[in-house]
């Protein structure tokens, strides 16, 4: 009686076991692409960009048992990625101004109006700074925000804010991207 | 505001939507669904065996456990019982010396608790031991005749009169001794010289 109920046991955990491997198989192929993309806006490298999306699945492997319990699989993705790509960052994220306003006058030196400074390919990297030396509470929405799979709501589900939290740091960090973008335009045209 | 700054403004909005979102359109290098699901696998393998597959040896070593335990227990069972029938010590149950007797009545040595507890243990032990072993017919069992028995009825066997008349003359000088005992009464404990050198 005790070894035929162990037998069904392992019989019933290997089902189990082949149900979550395949569930899991689904979700690298629907979501790896989501988990990526939150990684690189975070780390904003793709090598590193990779390895956290392997991270990523390896802790929902870990966690394969819970696949059933998840309701939105997509955030629940999202928010694991998110942590995992916030403990792989380092230092980095604090960039003061100065930094941007030092990348200025090299791209000025070379375009003649506002509209042709912002054509060049260099002011992507002056964005990145800008937003880099944003506070993380105004930083991890707009991060987050870039991603086009995204909602606020889903936003808010990932950082564990409320959605008008979320839009209300949102509205104030591209406020402070607009005018600090503006202030170097000026500073151009007042050169 | 002028024109001239709006139209900036509106530069700078359109110019910042579009680099957000180009900041956002990152793409993974080909294959990285397959190169996920190989490290998952290879990971997989390298995991140890679940916790279930350890359940039947869990069960053998708990069922070698309880028999094991259960042998030692009827053993040692047998080997008290065993003890009980090859002593065959009479034993009293309920019924007080007179010794015991006279000491509960006259209160001289009230018993303690302590006492009681050892005294209740060895007759719930030995109730224990008797309730094992069948019950005998003549209590306590019979004993062979010792060597100055086995004497004494060859005597009795061949010289039966003057073995009447000793018995007869035994008897009453017991009974007399008694009786002269009787009245001198008890002794008078005289004090030693050690109690008075320590009152």
């Amino acid at each position: 009686m005790v070894a035929g109920q162990v037998i069904v046991n392992q019989a019933m955990a290997e089902t189990r076991a082949e149900a979550t491997d395949e569930e899991l198989e689904f979700a690298v192929r629907d979501h790896a692409r989501l988990v990526y993309r939150v990684s690189y806006s975070v780390l904003r490298n793709h090598h590193d960009a990779e390895d956290a999306t392997q991270e990523t699945f390896f802790r929902v492997w870990r966690y394969r048992k819970k696949l059933a319990e998840v309701r939105e699989l997509r955030t629940w993705l999202a928010r694991i990625a998110w942590r995992v790509a916030v403990e792989r960052r380092k230092k980095a994220s604090e960039v003061p101004w100065d930094e941007a306003e030092d990348a200025i006058p090299k791209i000025r030196s070379s375009a003649t109006s506002a509209d042709q400074l912002l054509l060049q390919a260099e002011m992507q990297g002056v964005l990145d700074c800008l937003i880099a030396a944003l506070p993380s509470k105004l930083r991890d929405p707009l991060t987050l925000s870039t991603l086009e799979e995204m909602s606020p709501t889903q936003i808010a589900d990932v950082l564990g804010m409320n959605e008008a939290a979320v839009r209300s740091r949102l509205f104030r960090a591209r406020q402070i991207l607009r005018n600090k973008l503006a202030a170097l335009l000026e500073g151009k045209h007042g050169a | 505001m002028e024109p001239k700054d709006k139209e900036r403004e509106r530069l700078i909005d359109e110019w910042l939507d579009g680099t957000l979102k180009q900041r956002g359109a990152a793409e993974p290098r080909p294959g990285l669904e397959d190169r996920v699901l190989a490290s998952l696998r290879s990971a997989s393998s390298r995991m140890p065996a679940p916790a279930w597959s350890w359940r039947p040896a869990w069960i053998a070593l708990a069922a070698t456990v309880l028999i094991g335990g259960a042998l030692f227990l009827a053993r040692r069972s047998g080997s008290s019982r065993q003890v009980a029938t090859s002593t065959g010590f009479p034993v009293k149950l309920g019924t007080p010396t007179k010794a015991e007797s006279r000491g509960l009545q006259t209160g001289a040595q009230a018993p303690s608790s302590r006492h009681q507890r050892q005294v209740s243990t060895p007759r719930h032990a030995i109730e224990t031991a008797i309730a094992a072993v069948p019950k005998l017919e003549q209590f306590p069992s019979p004993q062979p005749l010792s060597e100055q028995e086995q004497i004494l009825v060859r005597y009795v066997q061949q010289f039966p009169r003057e073995a009447g008349l000793m018995a007869r003359a035994q008897t009453e000088l017991s009974e007399q001794e008694e009786i002269d005992r009787q009245q001198v009464g008890p002794t008078i404990e005289l004090p030693t010289s050690s109690d008075q050198e320590n009152p």
